[in-house]
């Protein structure tokens, strides 16, 4: 079996939040469970239909493979197979399939002892997938307003949606993700290679602990968060990019229409300087 | 309270702040191309209605009659109405005052001299007959561009002196003397700069002049993805300067070319 | 959820505090010792706040990075005519521009662009000293060096948009404004002029590096968050001697992606996305004007570029009649 030297002892039965005993198994690496059930499904079903959906396409290329959404003509209804349907039953199978593989890392951490941190990280990726793909269209009325499955085409829409507000980088709700997703690499980079460095030393060293990660930190920059802190933080922006790129496109479109930078005029006409 | 009402409060107060300080839904989108793409037209109806509410057109003075002596006969100082009649002269004199002069000031005085009216002392007599020549000149020599509708006074002026929506050159252009400060004619948020008129961002207050007063080229973009190589080709009997990709584009995605 | 999740410290305690590991050699400058503790750093890090290390380049990066920023602040305060209150309402409008295009890369008049550069020049040395600084600091501690290298993958995107790539371009004028609005217009008008930045592969593997960034960030930092029980956020100790915490930590992937890395590991897969991040995304920036001058029309030559069918009448394209037009 695929199993690590250590990894006997913690295979044990329960941790399930349906189904019990019945799908509490491992197929050679992976853990199944009920949810490893839905989502093996729902992937299988939601890969074979983008399959599909290129099949009837104009090409294989695979930059250039688009499933796109239904016309806006459709609203809220459910569009035929080759006018966007294909596209819709993809966005279920995407949800069922996100949506499972959470419970199930859910499943996993309660057989394992494990706080339930990654699974709600991954909610916050899924609330934006799912405010992109589901909560916009509906609150604008028509599931054409999502993006489609492409490579390059997805990033058509991207660049269309976004100057629909002329100039999307004055959007205030997108400067503050944009912050939190550059501020995440800066600190993956700067966490990374601390762990490195300690572990790594200069040649003929010993390997460095905690005081030296600390020293380092302090003498270069005044301050380092600390073993636990730098965790703490690092989810915390990781987390918080994903939300704030959320709430910056459920607010374009439903709760603002004109350009972005026409709403920094509230700033400009506060009464004390006017 | 406990953790689950928190996050529901927040949630509402959310809610309630965007539809208080931003715009809500329902939204009107209309598709402007292939499903997907994103190319589509958002507009608020609740925004649409205000807008076509100000843009009412007034009701026009009732017709007047043709005939009769020309106003350059009865009045004097008539340069550029000359071809009026006196009552045709009167309803455009009357128009203007609805369409250009200010609220408080809506009569004949605003223009002109109270006790001579050929007076031509006061500046909004000669501007407007700047203007009238103006409008006569784009609604003759502009057809392509006004076709038979053509302008009149409130096409700009909607009721003001001034109209909301101008344009204004460059003022900073000539204050190069400072050592430090040169705006480099963007990057400002004073109203008077026309603020506006770039939607409140940074970008240049005066994006007019170049293209309207120079002879700048307002496409930025080259024919080729090749760097600043391109060749002459002649690509369907066209001439023209572009590398193979251009071609290709234009030929599947325009279907410009055979 | 009743259960304590370790997110907040609820119990700070108050300890004398961490003079540092000496410096090995130990250089002119000795650290300071001021230190303070800050109760609410402490509730999601550490409380100490120093003591902190100047060191001769670091006096020098200090100092010359105070100069960019006034040169920087000064110009935009002169800009509204020396008012604060302008200052504060224009503050997010407000920018120092580099040269006009008709300089070239000659020294262009103090307000027309040599204030830009001059901002510019300081702050890179400010930068390269503070790399300096950097490296030594890690080889006074003897650790590895691999801060200093990932540092420099980010001054590699700064120097190419700042300076190498207005060299190769023949003009100061391409450099990116100082300036909050003001640098966004800049990636706007460049995505523009150069046909859509979205279609260079470059900035594509940046962005997937940038997303996988932040994934794998959510992804490790909830990790140890979630065996934190067991002393996971002790790493350097848990990959010497191999405690339940790790062994969790990789068995959670495993069981649910069937891979894993370990505890060193996954450490090297954060310090190459989050490196690749900027390194690939400097060689986009690099290749735009230069070797490519319009992203789409590369995607088309290179036929990854999608097409959709034709659905509005197709508007005649100016540069196709001859004699061009405005």
């Amino acid at each position: 079996m695929a199993m690590l030297s250590f990894e006997r002892k913690y295979r044990i039965r329960g941790g399930t939040l349906v189904g019990g005993d019945l799908f509490d198994f491992w197929v050679g690496a992976f853990y199944v469970g009920f949810f490893g059930i839905t989502a093996a499904f729902f992937a299988l079903l939601g890969t074979a239909l983008l399959v599909y959906g290129a099949a009837i396409g104009p090409t294989w290329n695979l930059w250039q493979i688009s499933i796109a959404p239904p016309d806006l003509s459709y609203g809220l209804g459910l569009a035929p197979l080759h006018e966007g349907g294909i596209w819709q039953l993809v966005t279920i199978c995407a949800v069922g399939a996100f949506v499972s593989w959470m419970l199930r890392e859910v499943e996993i951490c309660r057989k394992l002892g494990m706080g339930y941190h990654v699974p709600v990280a991954f909610g916050s990726a899924i609330l934006a997938y799912v405010t992109l793909q589901v909560i916009r269209p509906l609150l604008l009325g028509a599931w054409g307003h999502a993006f489609p499955y492409g490579i390059y085409s997805h990033l058509d829409w991207v660049s269309n949606v976004a100057y629909q507000y002329l100039h999307f980088h004055y959007n205030p709700a997108h400067m503050v993700a944009v912050t939190f997703f550059f501020t995440t690499v800066l600190a993956l980079a700067l966490h990374g290679s601390l762990v490195l460095s300690a572990l790594n030393p200069a040649k003929g060293e010993v390997v460095k602990g905690a005081e030296h990660e600390n020293t380092f930190f302090r003498d270069n920059i005044g301050y380092s968060i600390g073993t636990l802190g730098i965790h703490r933080f690092g989810l915390l922006l990781a987390v918080n990019a994903g939300v704030w790129s959320a709430i910056c496109i459920v607010i374009s479109g439903p709760f603002w229409t004109r350009s972005w930078t026409d709403w920094w005029a509230w700033w400009l006409n506060l009464p004390i300087w006017n | 309270m406990n953790h689950l009402g928190r996050i529901l409060l927040a949630g509402v107060a959310s809610i309630g702040l965007l539809a208080g300080c931003g715009e809500r839904p329902p939204i009107e989108t209309q598709q402007l191309g292939y499903r997907g793409t994103g190319m589509e037209e958002n507009t608020n109806p609740r925004l649409l209605a205000e807008l076509v509410a100000k843009n009412q057109v007034p009701a026009s003075q009732p017709p007047a009659d043709a005939s009769g002596p020309l106003a350059s006969e009865i009045y004097q100082n008539v340069q550029v109405l000359k071809d009026l009649s006196v009552g045709e002269f009167t309803r455009v004199m009357l128009s203007m005052t609805e369409w250009v002069a200010p609220a408080d000031q809506k009569n004949c005085t605003y223009c002109h001299n109270g006790e001579n009216y050929a007076d031509e002392s006061k500046y909004q007599y000669k501007v407007a007959r700047r203007m009238l020549s103006m409008t006569r000149e784009i609604n003759s020599s502009w057809k392509t561009h006004v076709g038979q509708t053509g302008v009149t006074c409130h096409t700009c002026h909607r009721g003001q002196p001034v109209p909301e929506y101008v344009w204004f050159t460059d003022p900073g252009a000539g204050r190069e003397n400072a050592f430090v400060g040169t705006r480099a004619g963007q990057n400002s948020a004073i109203t008077g700069l026309g603020v506006t008129t770039i939607g409140h961002s940074s970008l240049p207050y005066d994006p007019y002049s170049p293209f309207l007063l120079g002879e700048a080229n307002i496409r930025v973009n080259t024919d080729g993805a090749a760097n600043r190589q391109s060749q002459l080709d002649q690509a369907g009997g066209v001439d023209v300067r572009v590398d193979g990709a251009y071609v290709e584009f234009a030929r599947r995605e325009l279907h410009l070319l055979p | 959820m009743a259960e304590y999740q370790n997110l907040f410290t609820r119990v700070q305690v108050e300890a004398p505090h961490y003079p540092g590991v000496p410096h090995d050699p130990k250089g002119v400058w000795s650290r300071g010792i001021k230190a303070s503790a800050n109760y609410w750093l402490g509730k999601i890090g550490d409380a100490q706040i120093g003591p902190f290390y100047l060191g001769s380049t670091g006096v020098i990066s200090i100092i010359c990075f105070i100069i960019a920023f006034e040169i920087v602040g000064l110009n935009m305060l002169a800009s509204v005519n020396w008012n604060p209150l302008q200052f504060i309402k224009q503050l997010p409008w407000l920018a120092l521009e580099p040269a006009a295009p008709e300089y070239g890369l000659r020294l262009p008049p103090l307000q027309h662009g040599g204030w830009h550069l001059m901002a510019g020049f300081f702050l890179t040395v400010s930068v390269l000293l503070w790399w300096v600084r950097t490296y030594t600091l890690a080889r006074k501690l003897r650790m590895g060096t691999h801060t200093a290298w990932a540092f420099a993958s980010a001054i590699w995107l700064f120097l190419v948009l700042g300076f190498i790539r207005p060299v190769l371009m023949g003009s100061w004028s391409e450099a990116v404004p100082f300036g909050i609005f003001a640098h966004l217009d800049w990636t706007a008008a460049f995505s523009l002029r150069y046909g859509n930045l979205l279609y260079n592969p470059f900035h594509a593997l940046s962005i997937v590096f940038l997303y996988g960034s932040v994934l794998l960030f959510a992804m490790h930092a909830g990790t140890i968050m979630a065996v934190s029980r067991y002393g996971g956020e002790r790493e350097v100790e848990q990959v010497l001697d191999r405690g339940t915490a790790s062994e969790r930590a990789a068995l959670f992937w495993r069981w649910t992606m069937g891979f894993n890395a370990t505890m060193e590991s996954v450490h090297r897969w954060a310090w190459w996305f989050a490196v690749l991040c900027t390194l690939t995304g400097g060689i986009g920036i690099l290749l735009t004007g230069t070797a490519v001058d319009n992203w789409y029309l590369w995607a088309v030559k290179h036929g990854v570029a999608p097409s959709y069918p034709a659905t509005f009448e197709v508007l005649p394209d100016p540069a196709l009649n001859s004699g061009g037009a405005q």
